[in-house]
């Protein structure tokens, strides 16, 4: 079967075409920029006799020329390395971003910088190779029982990728190491010298040989299994060393320049579109694409830097990438259609036995989060007068916690009821995003920040994405797997910006950082307040929708047939879910996943009906922060993790799991 | 080294620091409660001061007086250095979200904070009395800013004579320098530098601490204008290439500063070519008038060092 089909162009043009024009582009705006410092006379002397001693020709010889080199070498190696991902895994979505292995290169990067500072680019390269391959077999395993499925396999990628990312950001507070590599991670190509030139070209020839002579087999594979057997091909090998290969050129280039997304992503995809139909061509025409286009996005960033403060070409390329990968998206066909609505043979306890159970369990979570804690003589259990003292701190911000979590676990049960699809939650399906996107927009423009002004920000982010989300799932009729990969790419859309905003040296903008990774530490009564009231209006009012939630998961046509007004009803559901993940994201922030896991573990202790659904999801969101908020109060005492980030870091590790057991 | 000015925790709560608090504590929504300072001065029992900035840390301890809560200490010890941190003081977590419980188990009578936390303001108006000094101004005279500030908090403390023996001191410090260099430097401008990573610098310019030392010294900045918001290319050193650079450590490079220095980019640089680079140790920008005396000893100690090989 061959996946890609449908993107075969109406009316082809010759590849080369696309690359002239991509490359006549890039060279004028680099000529432009280069005779803006420099006069036509000088330039060349510069390139023929350089001058050690001045100052110009060393910035062309020794910056400007190794930097446009560098591009061309990343995207041709981006370019390559995506159409070898796409070919072996039979998946147009398939590049080093989206299968996680350059968030994951960049962590294992990060981490190496705590304990072993001052790696030398070999060393670096090979901690990435370690990471990199570390999160293809992820990825490779998570899928594995999906028969990697084009669908299975991103899925799998992006959340290893978006996981990946969050810890990063997560040592981005605490270490120096990390904090220091930021500005290379977000993927800068700018260079000084021939040094990565001199490093990653080698590389670069001797794999694109390899893969050059990988090309027979290679071609073979969607034949098939028992096509290839039949033409004496292992088909497993084939595919491991290509994948191998592919990996190699993705971590070679992010140890040398950071994380670039989007190049491999679209170069495949253009060279196809442009007519390039067999695997050598595709090779190749990605390859050239892919250099012509990261030489464009690094020129054109360039140029911007005239204008406005650089922004790293890493993060202006995740930022070019989303709507292609969004374009992208109803192209891809789901093999895999699954219900909520499925009947489970097993047999319950009584709802109430388990929701019962978990009110204890928070009560008693909530008395130890507000008496434990740690001090200057290690763990203490206060009470009395210490007690009420301690009060004033821990409780808003508990009450805060508690509040995000049950309005974002009622959204999430919400959204599943809505789509039909277990796994959808405000933090996968991007509503979460969109808050963030809202308020970040927001912080840009606006003079001063107030919290209403914020929550109209979040709340319309909230609103738009979820109705985008929704408006593309309708295309495919709400096949689960195609909301959750819209959801997952306008989160990785956001995480470009966010490293965008943390390079920017804007003041104002890093305060904003602190929230999105969702600390609870400057929350006080009116605001803990505010968040419990909301809360109760908004899953109020998410309960009076329980008949509709009862029937919206049959399908329109039973719907329909039972006097439900299907727009009416899933706009106002579309329209609580929003508010609740606007609410719950301007205090947690965008990445918890507990929207995910509150409805996800309710749903299999029993608690199947709507209404005990929505309720135990809440109850279940809330024990969950109360124990991040917690963990976040005193895992690095006297440091404070913030409740958000924690609840990624658990909550990113039990999506991964429960993708892991989702059988096939 | 113990401090004089350090009591046991004994003898603090025979004076019922508790009621002593209380009485403050009324008082602190106005300004800073002096009379209730004052009394404490005279009390057996030094003030117990939380210093929630490391500029403010180092203030409080070239003033003579420990304090008892300082956020992340082994930053202060990697970039302030000088005054040195006595080991016995708590470490109350990060810069920006300093930990209220353990703030409030310290008990101090005193939190010194800058601007950046007033975010916090509410929370730690339940621990102690607050004082808000701006040493570090992003703009401005920092300067002569850390010297007001510096004065008006020892004012508040009852330490004044040592504050004008510290500012004195550092006068001198400067002077001495000036008076050295004026005979036996050659007059170049100089570029104040930080690296950031094996790409990147950081470069100081008008209103900020060190140029403004720098002026006093009798020296001029290669860099005009103000200090880049961003991280520069180290070929915004281009732009002067008669003038001495001076990269003035910080942790980033022993992550992969080391890498820039070795750079072919680097090593061509007419500055360095000639071996006009200086390195000095840690020094912090905005940590006040100690750190200003600090920054005025390396600079002129490392210029007069190099300086005869380029006579």
């Amino acid at each position: 079967m061959d996946d890609v089909s449908p993107l075969l162009p109406r009316k082809p043009a010759h590849p080369s075409m696309l690359v002239l024009g991509l490359a006549v582009a890039a060279l004028l705006l680099s000529l432009f920029l280069i005779l803006r410092a420099i006069s036509v006379h000088e330039l060349w002397q510069a390139l023929v006799a350089p001058d050690p001693g001045n100052p110009r020709h060393i910035d062309l010889r020794d910056a400007t020329l190794p930097r446009l080199v560098l591009s061309l070498l990343c995207g041709t190696a981006l370019g390559l390395a995506g159409a070898i991902f796409q070919q072996v895994l039979q998946n147009p979505m398939a590049e080093p971003a989206t299968l996680g292995i350059s968030p994951a290169a960049y962590l294992a990067v990060s981490l190496a910088s705590i304990w072993v500072p001052n790696l030398v680019a070999g060393e670096r390269e090979v901690v990435a190779l370690l990471g990199g391959v570390l999160a293809m077999l992820t990825v490779l395993g998570l899928a594995w029982r999906a028969r990697l499925s084009p669908i299975a396999v991103t899925l799998a990628g992006l959340i290893v990728g978006l996981y990946c990312s969050s810890f990063n950001t997560a040592l981005i507070l605490f270490e120096d190491g990390p904090r220091t590599l930021s500005l290379w991670g977000s993927g800068s190509l700018d260079v000084q010298d021939w040094q990565a030139v001199w490093w990653l070209g080698p590389q670069l020839i001797v794999i694109s040989l390899a893969a050059v002579s990988l090309r027979r087999p290679l071609n073979l594979l969607h034949l098939g299994e028992a096509g290839a057997l039949g033409l004496g091909l292992s088909l497993r090998r084939t595919r491991l060393i290509a994948l191998g290969l592919a990996v190699a050129l993705s971590v070679a280039v992010v140890s040398a320049v950071g994380v670039m997304s989007f190049i491999g992503l679209a170069a495949p995809a253009l060279a196809r579109l442009a007519g390039a139909r067999t695997l050598g061509q595709r090779l190749f025409w990605s390859a050239t694409l892919g250099a012509a286009l990261l030489w464009l996005s690094d020129e054109l960033v360039k140029a911007s830097s005239i204008l406005m403060p650089p922004i790293p070409t890493g993060a202006a390329s995740a930022l070019l990438g989303a709507p292609l990968l969004f374009w992208l998206l109803p192209r891809l066909r789901s093999p895999i259609h699954r219900s909520i609505s499925a009947v489970s043979h097993r047999r319950y306890p009584h709802p109430s036995v388990p929701l019962g159970m978990m009110l204890l369990l928070t009560m008693l979570a909530m008395a130890a989060s507000l008496a434990l804690g740690k001090g200057i003589g290690g763990w203490r259990w206060s009470n009395g007068e210490e007690f009420q003292a301690l009060a004033y701190w821990r409780l808003p911000r508990l009450e805060a916690a508690m509040a995000a979590g049950a309005m974002l676990a009622v959204a999430g049960s919400l959204l599943q009821r809505l789509t039909g699809n277990p796994m959808a939650s405000p933090e996968v399906l991007g509503v979460s995003t969109g808050a963030s996107f809202g308020v970040l927009a927001f912080a840009c423009v606006a003079p001063s920040m107030t919290l209403p002004s914020l929550l109209v920000a979040a709340s319309i982010g909230a609103i738009l994405s979820l109705g985008l989300i929704l408006f593309l799932g309708r295309r495919s009729d709400f096949a689960p797997d195609q909301l959750l990969l819209a959801g997952v790419t306008l989160s990785m859309a956001f995480s470009g910006l966010q490293s965008a905003v943390l390079t920017s040296g804007n003041p104002r903008l890093f305060g904003i950082l602190g929230w999105l990774s969702g600390s609870t530490y400057l929350v006080q009564k009116p605001m803990a307040l505010s968040a419990c009231l909301a809360a109760a209006i908004l899953i109020g009012a998410a309960a009076l929708s329980r008949r509709w939630l009862d029937i919206l998961p049959l399908g329109s046509v039973t719907a329909r047939g039972l006097g439900v007004r299907l727009d009416v009803s899933r706009s106002a559901i579309i329209l609580v879910a929003s508010l609740l993940t606007a609410v719950a994201t301007l205090i947690v922030g965008p990445f918890s996943f507990v929207g995910l896991m509150g409805p996800h573990i309710v749903r299999q202790w029993g608690l199947r009906r709507p209404l005990w659904h929505l309720i135990g999801s809440g109850v279940f969101g809330s024990l969950l922060m109360v124990i991040a908020d917690w963990l976040g109060r005193v895992s690095l005492f006297p440091n404070q993790m913030p409740a958000g980030l924690i609840a990624t870091l658990v909550g990113g590790l039990y999506l991964i799991i429960s993708l892991a057991r989702r059988s096939a | 080294m113990k401090s004089t000015f350090q009591s046991s925790p004994r003898l603090r709560e025979a004076v019922s620091r508790r009621s002593f608090l209380a009485a403050l504590t009324g008082t602190a929504l106005s300004n800073l409660p002096l009379a209730a300072i004052a009394a404490a001065q005279k009390s057996p029992n030094p003030l117990r001061i939380a210093a929630l900035d490391w500029g403010l840390a180092a203030t409080v301890l070239s003033l003579g007086i420990e304090p008892v809560g300082v956020p992340a200490i082994n930053f202060y010890n990697r970039y302030v250095v000088d005054p040195v941190m006595p080991v016995s003081v708590v470490d109350v977590g990060l810069l920006f979200t300093p930990n209220f419980e353990l703030l409030y188990e310290l008990a101090p009578d005193l939190i010194l904070i800058t601007p950046g936390l007033m975010p916090a303001r509410a929370s730690l108006d339940r621990i102690g009395p607050l004082m808000v000094l701006d040493i570090a101004p992003r703009s401005g005279d920092p300067f002569k800013q850390a010297k007001a500030e510096t004065l008006r908090l020892a004012r508040a403390i009852d330490r004044d004579a040592t504050a004008t023996a510290l500012l004195d001191d550092t006068t001198r410090v400067i002077e001495l320098g000036r008076q050295k260099l004026q005979h036996a430097y050659d007059h170049r401008p100089v570029f104040l530098i930080n690296v950031i990573d094996d790409r990147h610098i950081r470069i100081f310019g008008a209103e900020t601490l060190y140029q403004d030392v720098l002026q006093s010294i009798g020296l001029t900045n290669a860099w005009q204008g103000r200090s880049s918001p961003l991280p520069l290319g180290p070929d915004a050193l281009l732009g002067v290439p008669e003038a001495r650079i001076i990269v003035i450590s910080s942790v980033a490079e022993q992550v992969t500063g080391q890498a820039l220095i070795a750079s072919p980019f680097w090593r061509a640089l007419p500055n360095v070519r000639a071996g006009r680079v200086h390195r000095l140790e840690p020094v912090l920008d905005s940590g006040g008038i100690s750190s200003a005396r600090r920054f005025a000893a390396l600079l002129s100690e490392a210029l007069l060092a190099s300086e005869p090989t380029h006579g």
